[in-house]
Formats: C-alpha cells, structure tokens, sequence
C-alpha cells in the first residue's frame, strides 16, 4: 500500500497496538490512492488535512448513530479521559479525515470500554461512548483540576437540538463547569464554521470533533438566542481568558498606535491639530504652570540649538506671571491665529521674511520646529501685549501675509532672535505642495495610466482655475467696462435675440476666461512642466500682453497705436464672438458636442481644435475619449506631454519611439 | 394596444396623433406615459422645446423605425463608426444645418437614442477629412486664435501631424 510520508510520520494511536489495528487502518486507505498522493504533492501538512475534507461527507461511523450515549446514565472517571498532548494535537489535526476519525473512535470505543487497570468495564462492547472531550488549551490552564468526563451528547443524528442534562462533571467549580457546559451545548448546536452552513445541528454531516477545534479557536460569540442555562456565564474560565486575551491583544496595539502617531507626527494634519489640541488645552487659570513649562522646553530647546534663549526666557518668564486670565484667554486665541515660527537656526536668514517650512527639507526637522514654537509662541505673544506692539494687526488683518515681527520695543529679542508670523493656511499650503510635486513625474512619464493621472491634473486645474478665474475674471470687467464704450449697435442687437434653450451650457465669457486660464502656464517657456503653479500677482498683466498683442489678426488694419491696442484688440474679439454666436453649432450644448466628438479621430480632432476657441477647449476634453498613439517619433517633446496628459487620453501607445529618448525625458523630469 | 394614440403638442401649439408605440421610441415621452399615467387618448403632451416643423420631422424618424430593434447601450470601448448610416437616413438627413441642429436639439430632448446617434454621426461627417478653415466656413465660425496662440496650439499638437 502507498504510505506517504505523513503517514509515515503520524503516531497511530491504538490502546493495545496491535498489528490486526495497522493492518485495518491502512487497508482502509488504500482505495484513495490518487486523492492522497495529489494532496501529498499540493501542500504540507495541514493543508492536505483540510483538503480532505472536501473528498468525502464526514459521517460518524454506523455504530456511533442514533443511540443515546449511556454516558449520561454512567458516568466514567476521570482518569480514563486524561489523555496525553500527542492524543490532543491527534484529534485535533486529524478532525477532516474521515479515515482516521473513524479508527480513533473505534479506538476510543476500545479505551473506553476498558479501565484503567485493564479490567472491562461494565457496559457492552457497542455502547455508543462519545469520544472524551478534550479541554481547549487556554481553559485547561485555568482549570487544572476540572477535567470532562464527557462532552456533549452527539448532536448530530437529532432532529431537534435538546440539552440532556445528566452530563456530569467531576469538577471542583460547579458554576463554572455547568456555564462551560453551556457554553460546549452552544458550541455543539451552532455550527463551526460560518463559511460551511450545511454544518447544521440537525445534519449528520458535522464531525464530531469540529466542537473542539471551535471551542479551542473560540473566537465565536454565542449566539444570544440560546437560552442561557447559568447566569454565571459571563465569569466562565473560558469567557475570563478571552478577556484576558482580549486585553492582551488590544493594549498593546493600542500603545502602537500611539507611539505610530508620534512618529508621524510630521504630516500636516496631525502638527496642525496637534497645535490646535495643545493650545486649547492650555489652561488659562494655570498660569505659572504654563510658565514652568514653556521654560522647561526653552530650556531643552536651548540645549539643542543655542544658548543665548535660555536666559532670555528665564528673563521673560515672569511675565506670565502677571497677566490675568483674560489676557491669557486671548493669547491663547491669538496663538491659534498666527503660530510663531522663529529661524535662529539660519542665521544668514535672519532678516527674511520667507516661510522657514520650506528651508527645511524634511519632515522631522519640521516637526521640530513647530513643536518648539508651539510653546515659543505663547512666550512670544505674551510679550508682545505686554510692550502693546503696534505690528500684531498685522497678523490678525491679513492672515495670508506672512509678517516679520521685529521686536523693536524689547532690548533683548532685538539682537538675537527674530520672528516671522506663518499663518496656518500658508503652512498648510506649502505642506499640501508636496504630494502635487512627486505626483508631477507621473503625469509626464511614459507608463501613464489615467487613474493616477486624473486626480492630480483635477486637483492642478483647480488649483490653477480658482486662483486665474478670479483675477481673469477682474480683468474682463475692466475689458468690458473699456469695451463698452467703444460698443458698436452689434452686440445691443445680439443682446436682444433670445437666448437658446441650454443657455446654460453657453457661458462664452466663462468661456473666454477659460481658455485664458487654459492657455496661461503655457506661456511661460522656462518651465514647460506643467507644474502647479500658485496664481501669481503678474497674471494680469501676462494676460494683458497677450490680449494687446501688436501683432494684429489677420483681416485687421495696421497696427494701431499702443495706447488703443488694448480696446481695439478686445473689440475685435468682441465681434468675432459675436459673429460667432450666431453660428448654431457654436451655440451647441458641450454635452452634445461630446457626442460627436468621439467619432472623430486624433487628426480630425486636432483639425477641429483649430477652429476657434470653443472648439479647442471641446478637443481638451476628456469627454472626447483620447486614444492618442505616437508612431515613429525621433523626438519627442515635453509640450505635447503637456498637452497629452491635458487630454486625459483613455488609451496612449508609443509605438517605433526611441527608448532612450523617453529615458532623455524621464531623466529631464526627475533632474527638475 | 396597437392603434392606441396620444396628442403630441409642439412649442407653437400644433397637435400631433402619434401611436403609443411610435410616441415610446423617445424616452422622455414613455417615462411621461409611464410615470404620469396618461394613458387616455384625451391627454396631451406638451413639448415646448420642439416646434411643429421638427416635431414632424421626429414623428417621420421614428414612424420609420417603429420596428428596429432597441438600440445597444453605450458601450464606450466601442469603436466609433460614422459609416453605418442606412440610407433612408442619410436621404432623412439631407436637411439644412438648422434643421440638422434643431434636430439633435430635439433628439436630445426627447431622448430618442437612434435620432440623436445618427445626427451626430452626420455631423461628424460634416467634420471629418476638413482643414480648420473648411470646418469654418461649414459652420459660419471665425477664428478667434490669436497668432501666438495658434502657433502655440500647432506646436503642442505636433505630434499627430504627419511627419
């Protein structure tokens, strides 16, 4: 017979091993010849044990079916069910072989037919003895001296699920054992596992062995609908080490989560709350104790970096001291406005006013540095009331700007330290920079997928638009207000014509500005990446230049004068739009233009770009579905990565490009 | 219910006998239908974005293909075809832009998917194999690209021209 090297290493347990037990056993196994070598070759151990259990329906064996266990009637000593670890970790692994439980429970029929000194004990040779129950590790810890001298009835050949209540057990804990009884009744009734719901009480099917490896994992809540036989349950042994465990499981993680928390504490949402939680849990009633502290870390802020602070703020120290509790409630507000962020650490910075975030490349110096000054501030502020500096309206008006304190009143601070006011919005600001710049390489390299791409191109335009709309939007006003002056009778007549229907999908000043916005960073020829810009005070004036540009269109008289470029430019355009306006398929809502627009291809849709304005911005569209493919390209250029990833293409192919010429553009992305 | 009929009103107060049938092609009438329960041959649906001249010529399509099959969802891997256009459609088409427009509009509205597919593909047909300036003056659009800005647009679109 095929003996595999489980089986080989696996300790038969036989109460008298006797050669006519080997013999049977392995003249059981020999008809599974194909389904044991293939589970031989699939895995180790226990896996092939639990695919086993898929070959066949577990059965209790014939003689182990409906008959009432005499073991409630007599019950059994002790000492014949203490068996040994091996007979644990046996039963245990072997719960899914049906082979195996059968011949263990014919062999715990033989033990338990049988004394412990060899005499026979006094019921028949086919007495249907349930199998000993086997206590589960964590419980056997607790009850030493309590051992089962049974387990449950078998359940399994039942139609509907009774308790039998002379289960007995030789115990020193009544209330204990009889809730752990319970506990082994619910077990049993329930089935084991969630995932096999054929492993109903009321089927033959469930092993009866799968209550133990339940009981022994027992991560399962009884179910509430069970009548509760002790009102003690909840102090079992059993619950207690779940308890335990449960203790035990979660304290730790729970230290590590904070001790997580610490350490990242560098991201900007936890400094930014940190400093928030910690200036409002200053209490303003304990003043010197807010002293003490903000010396204690002065003075550990000292030992790290220089040491002219600390007997400047052993100086100041007594200041808090002095000030009541109103003050100290206002300085406590005023902190959460304006965090003081001081650079001794540069001295060559001294006198800058550029957000110190940004000299500090990583995060932890960050971390540091606004751990330092959170209590800096405080200190700093207090000091500010008390000399009535007249530069504190500066933060307070305008939280945005950031602002040089320059403590001219103070003889101390003056040659040592100064103090630049980053307000909380620009912290953030520069922190949330951060992802947007990784995040630019991908936009730009060749293993693009539009996933990735979309959120961060979403999140630039918006960025862009928000900032460039506002100001584009200024500036057409004051456009509109030159323009109206000028306005010939065209555009009051165009104002009278109803408006279509989806007027809605027509804003063409909205439109204009769009393109503007559009067309904005692409001005800018140092920097063809498309990075996010922040809206910059010259965009205006930008826009200016390109609006009054003195190169004329084409059907226009010769350049005007410069100080008419601008109206005449801008009522040119005006007519143009209004010309326009009158085109129905100019008017056409975008949503119906998105429903023509994919049946054309990439050089039809770069044709139709060209037309005008409207259209181009229609082709940028990630609406047209982009399947854009680069053949045979020696050169490729960042611009149309640009333009490209404006696209949003569903599908980009590069086919016959040069690899090292995406390497040369990979390598430029990163270089910048 | 063959030969059951609803009123169809356009926006300039024209009233149109359709067959239900016919009427269901637009989804935006069969969800009046369905939702509102007019079922009675004495109500009327107004449609107040249609005049009289398109809403017949809606009636026309939809007469004609009262029997095709419902039309396939969108499926948007689909490869795009404009060639598929039968040729009782092309000859329905054979209409001013106004109308073609006025059409879509209404196709839209109505929700009627096969009208609104076979005038966008015809009016992709208007687009296709056409220089800028051709698809200008089809449409009556000027250019409104300033010089650098249509240089700008052609080099960041280099890349599908021919080489």
């Amino acid at each position: 017979p095929p003996i595999s090297l489980y089986d080989a290493n696996r300790p038969i347990v036989t109460p008298s091993s006797t050669s006519s037990m080997n013999e049977s056993y392995f003249t059981h196994t020999t008809p599974d010849i194909h389904k044991f070598s293939r589970r031989v070759e699939l895995s180790s151990g226990y896996n092939i044990l639990k695919n086993r259990n898929s070959s066949r329906p577990t059965r209790l064996p014939a003689y182990l079916q409906g008959r009432t266990p005499l073991a409630q009637l007599n019950p059994l000593p002790t000492s014949l069910t203490t068996s040994n670890s091996d007979d644990n970790r046996q039963r245990r692994l072997s719960f899914t072989d049906h082979n195996r439980m059968q011949h263990l429970a014919y062999s715990q029929q033989i033990l338990q037919q049988f004394n412990v000194d060899g005499t026979r004990r006094p019921f028949s040779s086919d007495s249907p003895l349930p199998p000993p129950l086997q206590l589960p590790p964590s419980a056997a810890a607790t009850t030493l001296n309590s051992y089962y001298t049974s387990s449950a009835p078998p359940v399994h050949n039942r139609t509907v699920y009774e308790p039998i209540e002379p289960l007995k057990l030789i115990s020193t804990q009544e209330d204990n054992s009889i809730a752990a009884l319970s506990r082994e009744l619910r077990a049993a009734a329930y089935p084991t596992t969630r995932k096999s719901a054929n492993h109903s009480p009321t089927r033959e099917t469930s092993p009866p062995t799968t209550r133990y490896s339940t009981r022994t994992n027992s991560k399962r809540v009884p179910p509430r609908s069970l009548p509760k036989i002790h009102a003690n349950e909840q102090q079992t042994p059993i619950s207690n080490v779940k308890m335990a465990h449960f203790y035990h499981h979660h304290e730790p993680e729970k230290n590590l989560s904070i001790t997580e928390d610490r350490l990242q504490s560098s991201s900007t949402a936890s400094l930014l709350l940190d400093q928030f939680f910690n200036t409002e849990q200053t209490p303003t009633k304990e003043t010197p104790t807010l002293a003490h502290e903000m010396i204690s870390m002065s003075n550990e802020k000292s030992h790290r970096e220089h040491s002219q602070a600390n007997p400047i703020l052993m100086r100041h120290s007594s200041l808090p001291n002095g000030a009541d509790d109103t003050t100290m409630s206002f300085v406590s507000k005023y902190a959460r406005l304006a965090p003081i962020v001081s650079y001794q650490t540069l001295p060559s910075n001294r006198n800058s006013s550029t957000n110190p975030i940004d000299e500090h490349s990583t995060n932890m110096s960050r971390s540091f540095m606004l751990e330092i000054n959170h209590h800096e501030q405080m200190f700093d502020i207090l000091h500010d009331l008390s000399s009535f500096h007249n530069e504190n309206s500066i933060t307070t008006d305008d939280l945005l700007q950031t602002s040089e304190m320059i403590h001219t009143d103070c003889t101390i601070n003056e040659s040592d330290e100064n103090y630049s006011y980053v307000p909380l919005k620009e912290q953030m600001k520069s922190m949330n920079e951060i992802p947007l710049l990784e995040l630019d390489e991908l936009e730009t390299s060749s293993d693009i997928s539009e996933s990735q791409l979309v959120p961060i191109i979403y999140a630039k335009e918006l960025e862009n638009e928000i900032g460039l709309l506002q100001k584009a939007h200024l500036l057409k006003q004051q456009q509109r207000s030159n323009a109206m002056n000028n306005e010939n009778d065209r555009m009051n007549d165009n104002s009278s014509i109803p408006p279509p229907a989806n007027m809605e999908l027509l804003n063409f000043e909205a439109l204009e500005e769009e393109f503007t916005t559009s067309h904005q960073p692409r001005h800018d020829d140092n920097t063809p990446l498309p990075s996010p810009k922040v809206p910059s005070p010259t965009v205006a004036s930008v826009m200016m230049e390109v609006s009054s540009s003195p190169i004329p269109t084409k059907s226009e008289s010769p350049p005007p004068l410069s100080e008419l470029e601008t109206p005449i430019t801008n009522v040119l355009q005006q007519s143009i739009l209004a010309h326009n306006r009158l085109s129905p398929w100019f008017k056409l809502p975008t949503e119906l233009w998105f429903k023509i627009l994919p049946y054309l291809n990439t050089k039809e849709l770069n044709s139709f770009s060209h037309v005008c304005k409207r259209f181009y911005l229609l082709v940028q569209d990630q609406a047209c579905r982009h399947q854009i493919m680069l053949y045979r390209r020696k050169r490729l250029e960042q611009i149309w990565f640009d333009a490209i990833g404006q696209r949003k293409p569903i599908a980009l192919s590069f086919i016959e490009c040069r690899q090292e010429i995406l390497e040369n553009v990979q390598h430029n992305i990163e270089n910048e | 219910m063959a030969g059951h009929k609803i009123k169809l009103q356009s926006s300039d107060g024209d009233t149109f006998d359709v067959e239900v049938e016919i009427a269901k092609q637009s989804a935006t009438i069969k969800t009046m239908l369905e939702d509102l329960g007019m079922d009675e041959e004495e109500d009327v649906i107004p449609l107040p974005n249609v005049n009289s001249a398109i809403l017949k010529k809606v009636i026309q399509w939809a007469t004609h293909h009262k029997d095709d099959p419902p039309p396939p969802e969108d499926d948007e891997n689909r490869e795009k075809n404009t060639n598929d256009i039968s040729s009782w459609d092309q000859d329905f088409l054979k209409v001013d832009q106004g109308t073609l427009f006025e059409l879509i509009l209404a196709a839209n509205y109505l929700d009627i998917k096969g009208l609104l597919d076979v005038t966008c593909k015809t009016v992709a047909n208007m687009i296709k194999g056409k220089t800028p300036e051709e698809i200008r003056r089809t449409f009556n659009i000027k250019n409104d690209f300033t010089p650098q800005e249509e240089e700008q647009i052609k080099k960041e679109n280099e890349w599908c021209e021919e080489k």
